[in-house]
C-alpha cells in the first residue's frame, strides 16, 4: 500500500511506513506539545510535483516562519493561508456582538479556503486547528457536518489532510477523533513527552507511547523498541570470551553470542572491569563493541583500564570500541535506545554493555524498568547483539539476591561477584548462577583485581559455607 | 426596491463593520453613527434615512435623546439590546422603537426585518 511520509522518520516507523494518502488525520495535544511542528514537518516532506498548504487559524504567517526557522525547518516550499486575526482587530475594536460569529465569519472563511485550494491544488494540507471551526458552528450537529464536509472536500481533491485540535474538559474533541481516519496523540508522558497512535484506519501501527522531543531540527520521535518474536536468521552459538583463561573456563568457553548477560554484585567488586574484559577481547578479535556509561566518565573508565593494563585505549581510538557517556537526566529512554540502535546499524556493533542498569532506571524517570529493560535487552539480542547488563546490588553482604529490580528473569547468563569476610579480610568471590545455552562451572572462586593479570581467579572455594551471604563459616565435616 | 439609507447608531466599530457589510450585500447604503452630533448631522443631510438600527447597550442615557430625534423625524428604528435587559427593552418601546431584538441576532432574520421596514 502506498504511504506518505509524515516528514518525521521515527513517526513513519511507528506508522509502518507513513500515512495512507488522501485521508485525514487528527493531531491531538495540549499547548506546546508540537502539533504545529509536526504539521510543518508533514508539509515540508513534499516530493517533486507535490504542493503543500498550511491553513492556520491562530498564528500569522510571519510568526510561523519565525518559529519554523528557530527549529531549523525550511518552510519555503509551503503555501500559507493565515486566517488568524491581525492586530487591527484589537486596536480598531473590530470585535462585534450583533451577530453570532458563525453568521459573520463562516462564509468569508469558506471562500478563502476554497480559493487557496483551487489556486495551489495541494496534495498535503495541514489545518491548525480545526477546533476553531467549532466556534463558528451554531450547534454540535452543524459543526460535525461542517468538518466532515470540509475534510471530504479536501480529500476528494486528492489531498492528504492533517489537522490539529485543542481539547479540554469543557470542549472535548471526541467527535473529531471519530471523524478522522487516524489519530496521533502528543502527550506529557511519565518521563517526558510521548507520541501515541490511538487509531489508524486500514493500517497497523506500533502500539504504545514513544518518547519524542522538539529540538533543533524540529520534532524527533524515538519509536519504542518491541522485541521481535523470533531471532534473526543465521543465529550462531558463537562464544564471546574474556581472554582470561580462568574466567572463560568458568563459562565453559565464554558467553554465547546474542544472549543477555547480567553481571551483578555490590559496588566496587569489579563488574565494569569484567565487562571491559569481554569488550577488549571482542575488539581484539576484530569485532565492534559499545559501552554506554551512565555513571562513570569516559576518561576515568579508560584510566582505570590503563592502570590494569587492559587494552582499551587503542581500540577506542581506532573505533573498534565505542564508549559513550550518557547523562540519564538528559536522555529519554527511547532516545537512548534509538542511539544504541543507530550504533548497531551504522557501526556494525556486535556487543553492547549497559553500565549500569541503575543509570538506565534514572533515565526512565519513574517508568517500569522491568518492561523497558526487557524490550531493550531482548530486542537487541534478537537482532543478533550480545548484551552485558551491569547491575549493582545495594547490600554489600547479607542474603544473596541476583538483583533488587526483578530483572534476572530476562538474563540468559548471570555472573555474580560477592564480597566475603574471611579472617578479618574482605575478599571477593565470583560465580556463575545461570547459563541457558551451555554448561558452566558451578563452583565459587575467589578472585582479585590488579595487574598483572587484571582479573586473577583463584582456586575454587572449598570447606566454606555461607559464601553467598558474605560471612562464610567453615564447612562442618559430616 | 430602491436602495435605502440606514443609520447604524452603535458604539462598537466592529458592529458597524459587520452590519454595513451585510447591508451592502442587500444593496442598501448605511452610515455609522456613534454620537448625537453625528446623528444630528446625518438627519440634516438631503437624503433622508429610511430606517435606524440602534444598539442601546453601549450608550449611556444619551441614547434616549437620539431615539427621540429619530421619532421626531418619523424614522422608524429597531433597537438591539443585550440579553437580560428588560428595563432597556421597555424604555426602547417607550421611546418609539418598532421592534426590540436581543443580540446576537440571526443575521438572516435581522436583514429580512430591515429589508421589510426599509421598503
Amino acid at each position: 500500500m502506498e504511504r506518505l511520509s509524515t516528514g518525521v522518520d521515527g513517526l513513519d516507523e511507528i506508522l509502518h511506513g507513513g500515512l495512507i494518502p488522501q485521508r485525514s488525520y487528527l493531531i491531538r495535544g495540549g499547548p506546546g506539545r508540537g502539533k504545529t511542528t509536526l504539521g510543518l514537518h508533514f508539509l515540508t516532506a513534499v516530493d517533486d510535483g507535490e504542493s503543500a498548504l498550511f491553513i492556520g487559524f491562530q498564528e500569522p504567517e510571519a510568526q510561523l516562519h519565525s518559529n519554523a526557522a528557530s527549529l531549523g525547518i525550511d518552510v519555503s516550499a509551503i503555501n500559507f493561508l493565515s486566517l488568524a486575526p491581525d492586530a487591527q482587530f484589537f486596536t480598531e475594536q473590530q470585535s462585534y456582538d450583533v451577530f453570532a460569529a458563525a453568521d459573520v465569519e463562516q462564509q468569508p472563511l469558506v471562500e478563502a479556503i476554497i480559493q487557496a485550494v483551487e489556486h495551489h491544488r495541494p496534495t498535503r494540507v495541514f489545518v491548525d486547528s480545526l477546533s476553531q471551526l467549532r466556534f463558528l458552528a451554531t450547534d454540535i450537529f452543524q459543526y460535525r457536518k461542517q468538518v466532515l464536509s470540509f475534510l471530504r472536500y479536501l480529500t476528494q481533491q486528492g489531498t492528504t489532510v492533517l489537522f490539529s485540535s485543542e481539547s479540554s474538559h469543557e470542549l472535548p474533541d471526541d467527535d473529531l477523533q471519530f471523524i478522522a481516519d487516524g489519530v496521533i496523540n502528543l502527550e506529557a508522558g511519565v518521563a517526558g513527552p510521548v507520541i501515541r497512535i490511538s487509531k489508524m484506519r486500514g493500517s497497523s501501527f506500533r502500539f504504545g507511547m514513544h518518547h519524542m522531543r522538539v529540538a533543533d531540527g524540529g520534532l524527533k520521535v524515538f519509536p519504542r523498541m518491541i522485541p521481535a518474536s523470533s531471532r534473526q536468521a543465521g543465529f550462531q552459538l558463537q562464544r564471546w570470551g574474556t581472554g582470561v583463561k580462568k574466567i572463560d573456563e568458568l563459562l565453559h568457553g565464554g558467553l554465547v553470542a546474542n544472549t543477555v548477560s547480567l553481571i551483578t554484585g555490590p559496588s566496587g567488586t569489579g563488574k565494569s572491569t569484567l565487562a571491559a574484559l569481554f569488550v577488549a577481547e571482542a575488539a581484539r578479535q576484530g569485532h565492534r563493541a559499545s559501552v554506554f556509561l551512565f555513571e562513570e566518565e569516559i576518561a576515568f573508565f579508560l584510566r582505570r583500564a590503563k592502570d590494569l593494563h587492559l587494552p582499551l585505549e587503542e581500540p577506542f581510538a581506532d573505533g573498534r570500541i565505542l564508549i559513550e557517556q550518557i547523562e540519564p537526566m538528559r536522555y529519554l529512554v527511547d532516545e537512548f535506545i534509538m542511539r544504541v540502535r543507530e550504533q548497531i546499524e551504522e557501526a556494525g556493533v556486535k556487543m553492547v554493555v549497559l553500565d549500569s542498569v541503575t543509570g538506565f532506571e534514572v533515565a526512565l524517570g519513574g517508568e517500569s524498568i522491568r518492561e523497558r529493560l526487557h524490550a531493550f535487552a531482548k530486542g537487541l539480542s534478537r537482532m543478533g547483539i550480545t548484551i552485558l547488563l551491569i547491575n549493582e546490588i545495594e547490600a554489600t553482604t547479607g542474603a544473596f539476591r541476583v538483583s533488587e529490580k526483578s530483572i534476572s528473569y530476562l538474563s540468559d547468563n548471570v555472573i555474580f561477584l560477592r564480597y566475603m569476610e574471611v579472617d578479618g579480610m574482605l575478599k571477593k568471590a565470583i560465580g556463575v548462577l545461570k547459563k541457558r545455552l551451555s554448561s558452566f562451572d558451578n563452583r565459587l572462586h575467589t578472585f582479585e583485581i590488579g595487574s598483572p593479570g587484571v582479573f586473577k581467579i583463584g582456586e575454587p572455594i572449598h570447606g566454606l559455607r555461607g559464601v553467598l551471604g558474605g560471612t562464610p563459616m567453615p564447612q562442618e565435616e559430616s | 426596491m430602491a436602495a435605502a439609507m440606514i443609520l447604524l447608531i452603535m458604539r462598537k466599530p466592529g458592529n458597524i463593520r459587520v452590519m454595513q457589510h451585510a447591508l451592502d450585500h442587500l444593496g442598501h447604503s448605511s452610515k455609522g453613527i456613534s454620537t448625537e452630533a453625528e446623528l444630528q448631522a446625518a438627519l440634516a443631510e438631503p437624503i433622508s434615512p429610511r430606517l435606524g438600527v440602534v444598539d442601546v447597550t453601549d450608550f449611556s442615557t444619551d441614547v434616549w435623546s437620539m431615539c427621540t430625534r429619530l421619532q421626531n423625524h418619523n424614522i422608524p428604528f429597531i433597537v438591539l439590546s443585550a440579553p437580560q435587559t428588560l428595563n432597556l427593552d421597555n424604555h426602547s418601546l417607550a421611546y418609539g422603537a418598532t421592534s426590540v431584538l436581543r443580540k446576537p441576532i440571526a443575521k438572516s432574520a435581522l436583514l429580512q426585518l430591515i429589508h421589510g421596514l426599509a421598503a
